[in-house]
This record gives structure tokens, C-alpha cells and sequence, in this order.
């Protein structure tokens, strides 16, 4: 009797500590300039004669993959809105595996855009959503430009747009042992560097530079 | 005895209304596809049809309360006498006399459209009613706000928890109950269709019969049969306004190809529905058929291709239009289902 409740017991332990092994996975999401997580509003020297200021920073990041020596071990299917006016946004959690690999997508994909209207994340209240040419803005990245003795240059870019020629939405790899947090940066400071602001601060609609500039973020996110 | 059958009939009426003011699964109805009609779009898969949820989208429709200045309702633009759209305004005006770049569109058999709009920008029925209300020429209204005008009002939260169980109004169960109403607005019972259906007693006159041959060998391909519409887009070559610059498609595509391109229209309930084309610019439905048979100009260069005039006689003309005077349905026009709530 004795030894079936402690193997009762033993299992239960057993299990309780099983389930205390799949903690919870943090990934955490920084947008950065100058190696420091942006605080919005404030100036930022990119070198002696470029300023730059970040107003908004808002974009979708959706449908994470883990894999495990390239196999998919599990995915979710869902949609996570990261704001910088809402610091906790950017952490997201999942649960722990014993992965080597993650995926997801930067931007919503073509079948959410489709699927009318939706909660949460993807309630057009967020802002994040074009009503007049149905889709969701999966990147937004608003302030100013300003290089020394010139005239400051707000700019605006909402990226999005799912119909072919035109699709926005991009997919990032990152390569990662397993660990409780995990950190995603995005290099804001590198995207800016690469588009003339001068001559395209503003990108608004669906199309080819909208396409473009997807592309260029997507090579800006690393661990 | 008496009293005792008086007190048990009355117990039974209080268990009655007890029920019934506890009952809170939503009254699913059937959304009846007319017979030999292609399946619909819509398919309520995420928003069942319901009778409470039809009534909450009707109210929603006629309620000024989704504009900026309660000035504007759904139905100021688009009126159930006219088939639903702004009549006698060749484009239509909304808050503070604004005025916007394009004649309302009917709302007419919605449930079959997978676009909507002129140039088909909105890709799904449920978030079409988003752009009305934002737009800064119809109600110059904020989502946030109608979501805090519509929870602090006395009635919408009771009729929303009857209509989806929960009392809190999202922009997602308001945009459901707008599709609800708008979704339901069908019209199948034109002489046309009796006729179609071989219903007794109804025939086509003669002059309607040569319309339909006339129709059936020109306009149908674009106004396919039985909605009068292909759902697809086309130019029709109307030379641009000057004024509005409207380029159709191509704002929303970027491909050439769709320069000049609108959607076309259903030709259901046509006789109320004037003025007509994208901008409204004809009056009558007799400037509609005189342009398609001599007004086209086969030069137009954005025609993506090339469009001929029909060259009608004119008693062709004259049986054409009365072919299309079959398409009106007053049973739809005048269903007191579609009207302002009572």
C-alpha cells in the first residue's frame, strides 16, 4: 500500500516537474538605433550632421515556426501587433521546445487579408489597416529627417499590400538554441541608411516600393 | 378550482416569458439562394445569419448615430425606394454637404460580389462599412468613437448581447451586424425572374422578349445573368472627368492594363437607380443606351479592349428598355423587412 502511494506520489512529481521543464519561451522584439533600444520621440545623431527622430513604430509580426534540425516541430497561427508605445508588446511568449530554428513572418499574409474583419491584433481600430484598398499596414515607421543646415524631413512609411504583383510580406529565419528569452533586433538605423529620405519619404499604397523597402527590413532584423 | 386553473395558466405564462427573457441563443434564419442562382460569396461561416442580428444590422443602417454630427445614416446614401443608392445625385454627398467622387452604388444582391466599390478596393463584404464611416466626405467619423457612442447608448448594448452574447461592441461584432442586414438585401422577384421561372400568368410582351434577344446579344456578357453582373471589371470608354480624374482600378492595382477600369454594375432595379456610371453622369437610361449604341468613341486610348458602338435602331432601343423596366422588383423596393425599423 505504502509503495503504490509513493509510486503515486512519484509520479505525480514526475509530471509536475515534466510540466515545470516547458516553461515558457520569451521573445522579445527591439527596434534600434545606434545600438540602443529606440525610445520614441527622442533625437538620435546617426553621425555629425544626420538627426533622426522616431515617432511611431508599429508592425505585425505573425505565424512563428520552431524547427529542430529542420524539421517543424510547431507552429502558431496567429498575428502579434509589436508597438513601441506599448513597450510589453514586444515581448511574446510561447511555449518552450527544444528547437535550433525559428521562422515568422514579417506582415500578415495574404488568406488573414482576405478573411474580413477580425479581433484583437487585427481589429482595424489599430490603425494598421487600409480600408479603402483592403489590407493591413504590416510595417509602420513615422518621424523626422534631419541633416545638418537643412530642412527637417518628416517622413512616413507604411508598408503593406498582399495582391501579386505587390506582396509585402516577408518571411525571416533566425538561427537559435534553445533558451528561456530571446532577443530580436531590428536594426531601424541600418533601414533608414539605405533609403534616400530626400527623395522617397513617403510610401503609403501598395506597389513596388512598398515591396522594395519590405525587403530591405527584413534584412535588418537579427539576434 | 377556477382560481386553481386561473394560478396554473398564470404560473405557465411567467414560466413563458421567464424563458423567453432568459433565452439567449440568437434565432438562426436561412438565407434563401434563388433557384438555379450561382452559390454565394458570403458565406457566414464566421457570422451566422440571425434574425436578432439581421434586425441589430437594419437599425445600425438607418442610424445616424455612425456619423461624426449624427447627420448621416447608411440609408442617406443609400435609399430601399432606389435600390439602394443616392438618387438624383450623379455623385453623392455626406456630412456637411461634402461631396464625394462617385455615384452610390446599389446594394443589391451584395451576398454574390467578392469586391466592392467602383474600382473593387474592399475585398470582403464585413469590413466595407469601415469606409463609409472614416470616409471625410460621407460621415467624418472615428471607429473609437461610434464603438464609445454606440456602448453608452441606452439600447445597442442589449440588442448586440442578443445578437452576438456579449454586450461589449467591437468593431468586429458592429461591422457583422452592418453585413448582416446589408448581405441579406436580396432581389430575385422581377418580372424577369417570373418569367424566368415560368410562373403563371406572367409573360414577356413582345417588345420585352426582342429586349431580352437584343440584351442577350450585347450587354450580357458584362451584365451576366441572373445578377446583371459579371462581378468583374471593364471600361466602358467613357472619357474621363475632368474634374474628378477618377482612373477606376488602377488606384488600386498599379497595372496599367486596369487604367480606366470600374466595376460593373448590376442592372437589377435599373429603372430607380439613376443617374448612371461610375461618375453618374446620365440622367436617364435612355442617355445609357444612345451612348453604348453611338456615344462610344472606339479611339479612347485606355480601352484595354476595343469597344465598338452597338448601333442601335431605334426600336431596338425602344425594346431594350423596356426588357430592362423587367428587372424592377418592387417586392424588394417595398419590403417592409428592408425598411426603417419600427
Amino acid at each position: 500500500m505504502i509503495r503504490k502511494s509513493s509510486l503515486i506520489v512519484s509520479f505525480l512529481m514526475v509530471l509536475f516537474l515534466g510540466f515545470g521543464q516547458t516553461t515558457s519561451l520569451k521573445i522579445t522584439f527591439q527596434p534600434r538605433i545606434s545600438n540602443e533600444t529606440i525610445e520614441l520621440n527622442k533625437v538620435y545623431a546617426l553621425n555629425d550632421s544626420v538627426q533622426l527622430v522616431i515617432s511611431t513604430c508599429r508592425f505585425y509580426v505573425s505565424n512563428f515556426s520552431f524547427f529542430s534540425k529542420g524539421k517543424l516541430l510547431s507552429q502558431q497561427k496567429s498575428a502579434f501587433l509589436l508597438d513601441l508605445e506599448h513597450p510589453t508588446s514586444l515581448d511574446l511568449s510561447f511555449p518552450s521546445r527544444d528547437f535550433d530554428g525559428i521562422q515568422f513572418n514579417l506582415g500578415i499574409d495574404s488568406s488573414t487579408n482576405v478573411a474580413g474583419i477580425l479581433d484583437g491584433d487585427l481589429d482595424p481600430i489599430n490603425g494598421m489597416y487600409w480600408t479603402w484598398n483592403s489590407g493591413y499596414i504590416n510595417f509602420k515607421l513615422e518621424g523626422t529627417y534631419t541633416v545638418k543646415n537643412a530642412a527637417k524631413i518628416p517622413f512616413e512609411y507604411h508598408l503593406g499590400g498582399y495582391l501579386s504583383p505587390y506582396p509585402t510580406i516577408q518571411t525571416i529565419s533566425v538561427e537559435k538554441e534553445q533558451a528561456e528569452n530571446i532577443v530580436i533586433q531590428l536594426d531601424l538605423q541600418h533601414f533608414i541608411s539605405e533609403i534616400d529620405v530626400n527623395s522617397c519619404s513617403n510610401v503609403m499604397i501598395p506597389g513596388a516600393k512598398a515591396v522594395e523597402l519590405s525587403k530591405l527590413l527584413s534584412n535588418c532584423f537579427k539576434i | 378550482m377556477k382560481y386553481r386553473i386561473l394560478f396554473f395558466t398564470f404560473c405557465i405564462c411567467a414560466l413563458g416569458l421567464i424563458s423567453f427573457q432568459f433565452k439567449s441563443e440568437p434565432t438562426i434564419i436561412e438565407f434563401n439562394v434563388p433557384k438555379k442562382w450561382p452559390k454565394p460569396i458570403y458565406s457566414f461561416q464566421n457570422n451566422p445569419l440571425t434574425e436578432e442580428g439581421f434586425q441589430l444590422g437594419g437599425k445600425l443602417f438607418y442610424d445616424p448615430i455612425l456619423s461624426r454630427d449624427s447627420t448621416i445614416s447608411c440609408a442617406s446614401c443609400h435609399l430601399q425606394y432606389t435600390g439602394f443608392t443616392h438618387v438624383d445625385h450623379n455623385v453623392s454627398h455626406g456630412i456637411e454637404g461634402r461631396k464625394g467622387t462617385r455615384n452610390s452604388p446599389v446594394l443589391i444582391n451584395l451576398a454574390w460580389n467578392s469586391t466592392f466599390h467602383w474600382d473593387g478596393g474592399v475585398n470582403h463584404l464585413e469590413v466595407q462599412g469601415i469606409n463609409p464611416i472614416q470616409h471625410p466626405a460621407e460621415m467624418d467619423e472615428k471607429l473609437e468613437h461610434v464603438l464609445k457612442k454606440l456602448n453608452a447608448s441606452s439600447t445597442y448594448p442589449s440588442l448586440f448581447k442578443a445578437a452576438f452574447g456579449t454586450d461589449q461592441i467591437t468593431t468586429s461584432n458592429l461591422m457583422k451586424a452592418l453585413t448582416l442586414f446589408t448581405v441579406s438585401l436580396v432581389s430575385s422577384d422581377s418580372k424577369y425572374d417570373k418569367v424566368m421561372r415560368k410562373e403563371k400568368g406572367v409573360q414577356f410582351s413582345e417588345q420585352e422578349k426582342n429586349g431580352l434577344k437584343i440584351f442577350r446579344n450585347n450587354c450580357a456578357v458584362c451584365h451576366k445573368e441572373p445578377l446583371f453582373t459579371s462581378t468583374t471589371f471593364a471600361s466602358n470608354g467613357l472619357k474621363m472627368d475632368s474634374l474628378l480624374k477618377d482612373v477606376g482600378r488602377y488606384a488600386i492595382t498599379h497595372n496599367p492594363t486596369d487604367s480606366m477600369l470600374f466595376k460593373i454594375p448590376t442592372l437589377r432595379n435599373v429603372e430607380f437607380t439613376f443617374p448612371y456610371m461610375h461618375d453618374g453622369r446620365y440622367k436617364k437610361l435612355k442617355d445609357v443606351i444612345n451612348y453604348y449604341s453611338d456615344g462610344i468613341d472606339p479611339s479612347v486610348s485606355y480601352l484595354s479592349k476595343p469597344l465598338k458602338p452597338f448601333h442601335f435602331n431605334d426600336t431596338e432601343k425602344k425594346d431594350l428598355l423596356s426588357f430592362l423596366l423587367t428587372l424592377t422588383d418592387k417586392a424588394f423596393l417595398y419590403n417592409p423587412r428592408y425598411s426603417f425599423p419600427k
